[in-house]
């Protein structure tokens, strides 16, 4: 056990450092787009004097250097700036979106597990006619622009069939939300008993989230695919082979084997998705953290951007922390 | 030099091309895939090159008065809501999205290779390049666990938005992904025996790097380079269609997603859902070349390919 911890703690040595790397390249970056908050915020008709006065509060006129040093000593106070766009803090206007793309996303991770992971075993096992049909989906879905998907998906289901709700929120406007709990609309539904919502909310996440779930479910095929094939002629298959365990438990011990490569490529795709879900939440009005940050940018509202940057930077390495943790459990070797 | 009586053989040039005919032929036959890979490649670049005289229309050309029209004989792929003609458009489009994926690509490539070799090379051995490659490994860390979408976007707004920048930030955000990639190819090469031997014999490093370690890393580097084309195309189509990358009326296929994005819910489905098939249709087609290069760079799937050709001509006779 001292080998986990040690490698935990090694872990955690680094992410300090990685994580204000992260801030000082996202805060000069977004420092460096041409356009002057203060001008924006008051409009075309502001006096020079009020832009030079807003510019002194907001701390625009200080060095790029000196601003950062601010925002460092007051993100240790827990204060992430203001958004001028929402004219609120940006910590609560995260604490709102974040879990919508959150919910979206990993509802979206889920149904491409659920797709990808049985059409990889279909391929790799050669089941006659499916392996074929997975093949080729394995190959086509990952070049799926998933905004396009979106799309057509709106097209057919909403304008055409008239089965899913309009695309525009995670809830009917006519239903009265959940008290937030988790900041899932689903699971808050759930919490609260309220089954109107929670049909409500099911189904205005199905059609963003089978999106992802299908663009993603691409890599997800390709990789159970590739690892179990290569697994199954590996020595120790043919051995179990020869030695006439049932083709069952042969399979079995190949999928255990190919687990940690199928869960990299699973907690990969999650930091990925977190920003790359932006162009779907922006499709179907999701209103997510993804569509705050890229508004702040054409906006140069610089801290939604470097709120959304840190919450997706943190969330990304809590989970490739879980998977290291996960290794350690699947995979006896993975200590040594 | 006496003749010994020893013929060289001379390659007989016209055997060799129909030798590699044949060859082709066979591949394709048991992966039909590639050859729709080469095909949709192949022929979207041709369109690319001869769109200005396949188009019937001047893509950038509106009319009011046919606005949102529906695919007809006259408009093969219907008009959009300012009346451009959405076929010739589309035949434009690749133009822009394809030549600033490959530039972004090769760009990063040539980048992120070159420094995955150096920093490779010298990992672990207690110089001080060692130390600075442990920071450019760090310094991608820090890049990779940005997302990605945000920091192109950031990128592009901060260039200005423009073609160069686009292809700027596709560049910048795919270089890490080379870096890793070599490193991780050198770091296994250079412990073998002919670059030991290299180094016994006093050749400079630079030389070594370049003469003896990268073309035999370069294999798993081309199949990620045509994939990530594939890649670099929707990331070209989905900074547009989100407003940060090419600007209307350029044709664009992202932007002209975006601008039937409003008309979908209404029911006029062809101005964003034709280009929309097309990007997927040319995407497809570079991840299925990557697909076909990964495996000429792969022992493994090399042996499987040979086997089902000779399974297929076995069952042929």
């Amino acid at each position: 056990m001292s080998s986990i911890r040690s490698f935990l703690l090694n872990r955690l040595v680094f992410v300090i450092p990685q994580l204000f790397g992260i801030l000082m390249i996202a805060f000069f970056l977004v420092k460096t787009i041409p356009g002057d908050p203060a001008v924006l915020m008051l409009g075309p008709n502001a006096t020079d004097a009020s832009v030079a006065a807003l510019r002194t509060k907001l701390g625009l006129d200080q060095s790029v250097v000196q601003q950062f040093w601010i925002f460092v000593t007051n993100l240790a106070k827990g204060d992430l700036g203001t958004s001028w766009q929402t004219t609120r803090p940006v910590l609560e206007d995260l604490f709102q979106r974040f879990p919508a793309t959150l919910e979206l996303v990993t509802f979206g991770l889920l149904s491409a597990i659920l797709i990808g992971i049985p059409m990889g075993l279909a391929s790799a096992l050669k089941l006659g006619i499916w392996g074929k049909i997975s093949n080729t989906y394995g190959l086509i879905v990952g070049a799926l622009p998933d905004f396009w998907l979106g799309l057509v998906m709106i097209f057919v289901f909403y304008t055409l069939l008239q089965w899913a709700p309009a695309p525009f929120g995670r809830i009917d406007m006519i239903v009265i939300p959940p008290a937030t709990v988790t900041g899932s609309m689903v699971l808050d539904s759930l919490i609260a008993g309220n089954w109107e919502a929670l049909v409500s909310a099911l189904q205005h996440l199905l059609l963003p989230a089978l999106t992802l779930g299908i663009v993603a479910s691409g890599p997800i095929q390709r990789m159970t695919q590739s690892m179990v094939e290569s697994t199954l002629d590996a020595g120790f298959s043919r051995y179990q082979v020869i030695s006439g365990l049932p083709t069952q438990m042969v399979v079995k011990n190949a999928l255990k084997n190919a687990l940690p490569s199928i869960i990299t490529i699973i907690s990969v795709l999650y930091g990925y998705l977190l920003g790359g879900a932006v162009l779907v939440e922006t499709v179907f009005s999701w209103g997510g953290a993804g569509q705050y940050a890229v508004q702040g940018v054409l906006n140069s509202d610089v801290f939604p951007v470097l709120g959304f940057v840190l919450f997706a930077s943190i969330f990304s390495l809590l989970v490739y922390f879980i998977v290291d943790v996960l290794y350690f459990l699947i995979d006896p070797r993975a200590g040594s | 030099m006496k003749n010994t009586g020893v013929s060289i053989p001379t390659v007989n040039r016209r055997a060799a091309a129909t030798g590699f005919l044949e060859t082709l032929f066979d591949v394709f036959r048991v992966r039909p895939s590639f050859a729709v890979g080469y095909a949709i490649v192949f022929l979207s670049i041709a369109v690319a090159i001869l769109a200005p005289w396949l188009a019937p229309y001047d893509p950038i050309q509106t009319n009011g008065s046919m606005a949102l029209r529906p695919p007809s004989a006259e408009h093969w792929f219907g008009t959009d809501a300012v009346g451009m003609d959405i076929f010739s458009r589309t035949l434009y489009a690749p133009r822009v999205d394809i030549t600033i994926a490959l530039f972004g690509t090769t760009i990063s490539a040539l980048i992120g290779s070159l420094l995955g070799a150096w920093v490779g090379y010298f990992s672990n051995t207690r110089s001080l390049n060692s130390k600075i490659g442990f920071v450019v490994m760090r310094i991608a860390d820090v890049m990779q666990s940005f997302p990605v979408f945000v920091f192109a976007i950031a990128l592009v707004a901060s260039l200005g938005q423009s073609m160069s920048s686009v292809v700027a930030a596709i560049a910048f955000v795919n270089t890490p992904i080379y870096l890793r990639l070599m490193r991780s190819q050198v770091v296994v090469i250079r412990e073998r025996l002919f670059v030991q031997a290299a180094i016994v014999a006093g050749i400079s490093e630079l030389k070594i790097i370049i003469r003896h370690i990268l073309p035999n890393a370069m294999g798993p580097i081309m199949a990620q380079f045509s994939v990530n084309i594939a890649w670099s195309i929707l990331l070209t189509a989905g900074l547009s269609f989100i407003g940060a990358g090419v600007r209307p009326p350029t044709p664009e296929l992202g932007s002209m997603i975006a601008g039937g994005f409003q008309n979908i819910v209404t029911g006029q489905w062809w101005p964003s859902v034709i280009p929309g098939s097309v990007l997927a249709v040319i995407v497809s087609g570079f991840t299925l070349v990557g697909a076909s290069i990964e495996t000429l760079t792969n022992k493994d799937k090399m042996k499987k390919l040979s086997l089902d050709i000779a399974m297929h001509k076995r069952g042929e006779r």
